[in-house]
């Protein structure tokens, strides 16, 4: 760039002063260069610096950006109901232990720290922990739980002070996560336990305190050991450093790289503070894999790990931990659990040495397992179906980066027992159905549903026989033919017309053929070929005799029937042939649940609901799906159908079910069969619980079983082991019972052999007397009913 | 005035048990007919208070603590928790009618008055023999009707009330 100068040209000068003066020149040239060669160097150094200055400008605001804005995607957590504690509850010992171990509860000889219980013959003695419910924080406590045989008599304070009410936290049965699967737990540097804290940096970072991001001693040192041992021995990176790695989502280790993240740790340690560093390096070290979940930060990893929270973890287990930082894959417990220990003894080893444990600390220690949970990591049942279900609501109101990342809190309605039971009853049922009659192995699938009566809660969702599997879940997906479940819709119809038809009207069960809309003919015939003639109303549907059922809906008429099932929650358009009236309507099972659930609970329908309330990370309520009702049918109407179901317990098409069952829990409930035998269906329910079985095959093939001897065995096996609230329905303030006569259909006295009680809707009750109870004790009886 | 409720309920509820010998049915007798809703006008009936019920409300400890908690949490103005403590001791105890009566109210509060006749519809169905629950139940029903500007409508309810002996 320097300039030439240029001779003037047409003038002699003398060589003196050529000389001097080409000398000069050359001075002058040699100045002007040299002073353009300064000029140039600060420039390029001014350039290089702004280049710099704004690499590093780029660099800290990433870093910045890193750190403050999004650091971590939480996924949203969802849990289980809590457990409701008060002295009466229908809580086994045996379920109760269950869900402490759901909980990851520790047995000890005595309950000193929190998540820890210890036991007594009935006497259960509990520290709870503390958690966040929806309806704000509540401290960790001591109970004193006396259970009896039949469930939680008493509970006591730690003072011996009666108790009316208490509940355990609420089980985590899953989270929404991100495309990349992070998970995490987040701790605060407050939560962190001190062994940790003082465990990372002997191992990790020993000059954490005092160093500014970078360790160039320790640099030198890792190189020196490095070089000295011909491969990789000692790493010199701070934890600053770690955790700026941590920010780049590739693990690539290039020398630029390096010296980015040398830049950028220098660039963190001059911005925050040093609680700030180390509680973001807490969240976010990998630590490990399950699946295709990454685990990441210790709060997370003292749950997948341990089963706990990191506040309960003794020194072998934060031990362990820490040896995990520099290598999850390669030091995984699971895996390679001889190679996690020598690193673990290793850590523990050099927490002795620099003082932090006693000799006696550390050999104890050394001596003990690795303390990791056990059995594939799971308890409980698995919830990709009651998931799924609650999935699917949530992402009708929110969106799914909210989901994945905001670290919303869901409080769900599912009962870990119950489900948990449902899907033993499930496998093993059909597993049993398949070698007692000959079926194809591995052929029958099933899906079930438990619901609470009044409050429409769903509280088990089994998608299949094998539920660690996540795939069709047919408990919402699986639409099919209901059969004889629609025939409670039929007899309902005729129950609402009470001036028409009640429990006793003469319904003809006799042949009838009926022209479709097509032009084809109808034939129905009875599942046992036979006509029956005239019975009464409650015994066609007790029998589910087809007959009675099609000549009653026709007379009805199928647009009448139709609109009680839309009544009762079917949303679904339905066919009005007269085949609908025999279950030509297809319905998956939670629609059958909505459907039953309005019986069960006296003709008043909620909607059913998987989620009760979301709260932000903050503990702030974002939404609740609150408890409603919808007067569906008539309270009266729907008793009496609900004495039928009963009738078809206690003496109908499922009486097999007695055997499940005392008579005061008074389950009610109707069987289901289509053609061929390709769908056996039940659904009934007790005071309290609504549930629903399907099973078939997902060919469609015949399964080979009916209503009765399919679903409602896996039906009585499921419900068989949760607790049923016994007393049935409650009785409408329209309704009477009264003594009827069976032979004549009129009031019953005493001396009447073949008289039984039925339900009439008031005004409706047959009011002269049978021949059989006129006079004597007959009048009497009468007077007690007036 | 519900502490009266309660009592009154508990009475009725040990005489009953006292007098049925815990076993099932006894007998019929409800007062009135005629559906809900009133649309037809009530039927007076020369029957005795009903007195058969199955599942008695029974105010076990843990909803009476419930309720206390709601109460407080509905006198600080916080009626969303209120709901959500009425909604707990409803999971205890489904088929109280004082609870759902009690819903009905914290909703009428929160101006979701269709929700509130709902719900007090369906108290009214659970409850009973307790004359005064489901007379408060046709109040709330009158008072939304009114409000909605069917004063028709709210004149037989109050009228329903009136025959339950308010």
């Amino acid at each position: 760039m320097v300039k030439k100068s240029t001779p003037a040209k047409g003038r002699k000068k003398s060589p003196v002063k050529k000389r001097r003066k080409s000398r000069g020149k050359k001075r002058a040239a040699r100045t002007a260069s040299k002073s353009s060669f300064i000029s140039m160097l600060l420039g390029l150094l001014f350039l290089f610096a702004l280049g710099g200055a704004v690499y590093m400008a780029y660099l800290d605001q990433t870093v910045k950006s890193k750190f403050e804005g999004k650091r971590w995607a939480v996924p949203a957590r969802i849990y289980g109901r809590a457990l409701e504690l008060y002295p009466g509850a229908p809580i086994t010992q045996k379920q109760f232990q269950a869900e402490l171990q759901q909980l990851g509860y520790r047995k000890a000889a005595t309950a000193k720290q929190p998540g820890t219980w210890s036991q007594d013959r009935g006497r259960h003695v509990v520290h709870t922990r503390e958690f966040d419910f929806w309806d704000g924080r509540k401290s960790g406590t001591v109970l004193d739980l006396r259970f009896s045989r039949n469930g939680l008599k008493s509970i006591l304070d730690r003072k011996g002070r009666k108790q009316a009410l208490a509940r355990m936290e609420a089980p985590q049965i899953g989270s929404i996560y991100p495309t990349h699967k992070e998970d995490r737990v987040l701790v605060q540097r407050s939560d962190l336990p001190k062994m940790l804290v003082l465990a990372l940096m002997e191992v990790e970072d020993r000059t954490f305190n005092t160093h500014h991001g970078v360790d160039p001693k320790a640099i030198l040192r890792a190189m020196w050991a490095n070089l000295t041992a011909g491969r990789v021995v000692q790493g010199g990176s701070t934890l600053t450093q770690q955790l700026v790695k941590n920010f780049y989502l590739t693990s690539e280790r290039t020398l630029w790289r390096k010296g980015n993240e040398a830049l950028m740790a220098l660039l963190l340690d001059a911005r925050y503070s040093k609680d700030e560093i180390l509680e973001a390096y807490a969240n976010e070290i990998y630590l490990g894999q399950d699946g295709s979940r990454a685990i990441h930060g210790f709060g997370l990893a003292s749950h997948f790990y341990f089963r706990r929270p990191l506040q309960e973890l003794d020194l072998p287990r934060l031990a362990l931990l820490v040896a995990l930082v520099r290598g999850p894959s390669y030091y995984d417990p699971y895996r390679h659990p001889k190679r996690a220990k020598k690193r673990r003894d290793l850590v523990l080893d050099i927490l002795h040495t620099r003082g932090v444990i006693s000799k006696k600390q550390r050999q104890a220690a050394v001596g003990s397992g690795l303390g990791i949970s056990k059995k594939g990591r799971k308890v409980g049942g698995s919830y990709h179906a009651f998931l799924d279900l609650v999935r699917r609501q949530l992402q009708r109101d929110y969106r799914q980066e909210d989901l994945t990342s905001e670290g919303l809190r869901v409080f769900t309605t599912l009962d870990p027992w119950a489900q948990k039971q449902a899907e033993l009853a499930m496998s093993q049922r059909l597993t049993r159905l398949e070698k007692g009659r000959k079926l194809p192995r591995g052929k029958l699938e099933g899906a079930a549903i438990i619901a609470g009566v009044e409050a429409g809660e769903v509280l088990a969702v089994v998608g299949g026989r094998d539920p660690s599997v996540a795939g069709f879940n047919r408990a919402l997906d699986a639409i099919r033919p209901i059969g004889s479940l629609v025939k409670p819709a039929v007899y309902l119809t005729a129950l609402m017309q009470p001036r028409r038809y009640n429990l006793l009207t003469p319904l003809e069960d006799e042949s009838i053929s009926i022209k479709q809309p097509g032009g084809k003919r109808w034939t129905p015939s009875n599942y046992d070929g036979k006509s029956h003639g005239e019975v009464p109303l409650h015994e066609a549907l007790t029998k589910s005799y087809n007959l009675a059922t099609v000549r009653l809906g026709m007379d009805l008429g199928l647009g009448k029937v139709a609109k009680t099932l839309r009544a009762l929650g079917v949303e679904r358009p339905v066919d009005l042939f007269p085949s609908m009236l025999l279950g030509a309507v297809s319905l998956s099972p939670i629609e059958v649940v909505q459907f039953y659930q309005a019986i069960a609970a006296g003709g008043f329908r909620s909607p059913l609901r998987a989620i009760r309330e979301v709260l932000t990370a903050d503990g702030d309520t974002l939404q609740r799906y609150p408890l409603t009702v919808k007067q569906a049918v008539p309270a009266g109407p729907a008793y009496l159908l609900n004495w039928n179901l009963q009738q078809v317990v206690q003496q109908g098409t499922a009486r097999r079910l007695a055997k499940y069952f005392r008579p005061e829990q008074k389950i009610a409930g109707k069987t289901g069969t289509t053609n061929d035998l390709r769908d056996s269906w039940f659904a009934g329910f007790s005071a309290d619980k609504v549930a629903v079985v399907w099973v078939g095959r997902d060919d469609n093939k015949s399964a080979g079983l009916t209503g009765s001897s399919g679903a409602l065995e896996v039906w009585g096996d499921m419900m068989g082991r949760v607790s049923l609230a016994p007393g049935g329905q409650m009785q409408p303030e329209q309704v009477v019972r009264v003594l009827v006569d069976k032979n004549s259909g009129l009031r019953a006295g005493k001396k009447c052999r073949a008289a039984e009680i039925y339900p009439f809707i008031m005004g409706t009750e047959p009011t002269r007397n049978a021949p059989c109870a006129s006079g004597g004790v007959g009048q009497f009886l009468r007077g007690l009913f007036e | 005035m519900n502490r009266l409720i309660i009592i009154t309920t508990l009475a009725l509820t040990i005489l009953l048990v006292g007098c049925s010998g815990g076993s099932g049915y006894r007998d019929p007798a409800p007062v009135t007919s005629g559906q809900d809703g009133g649309g037809s006008g009530a039927v007076v009936s020369a029957y005795q208070a009903p007195r058969s019920l199955e599942i008695k409300p029974t105010y076990s400890s843990p909803v009476e603590e419930l309720l206390r908690l709601s109460k407080q949490q509905q006198g600080e103005g916080n009626t969303v928790a209120a709901v959500a403590s009425v909604e707990r001791a409803l999971r205890i105890e489904p088929r109280n009618a004082y609870l759902w009566n009690r819903l009905a109210r914290l909703r009428l509060e929160q101006g979701q008055g269709s929700r509130a006749v709902e719900l007090a519809a369906k108290s009214r169905s659970l409850a009973g023999a307790d004359n005064q629950l489901k007379a408060d139940n046709w109040r709330l029903i009158a008072k939304v009707r009114q409000q909605s500007g069917d004063t028709a409508g709210a004149r037989r309810a109050v009228h329903e009330a009136v025959l339950l002996g308010e």
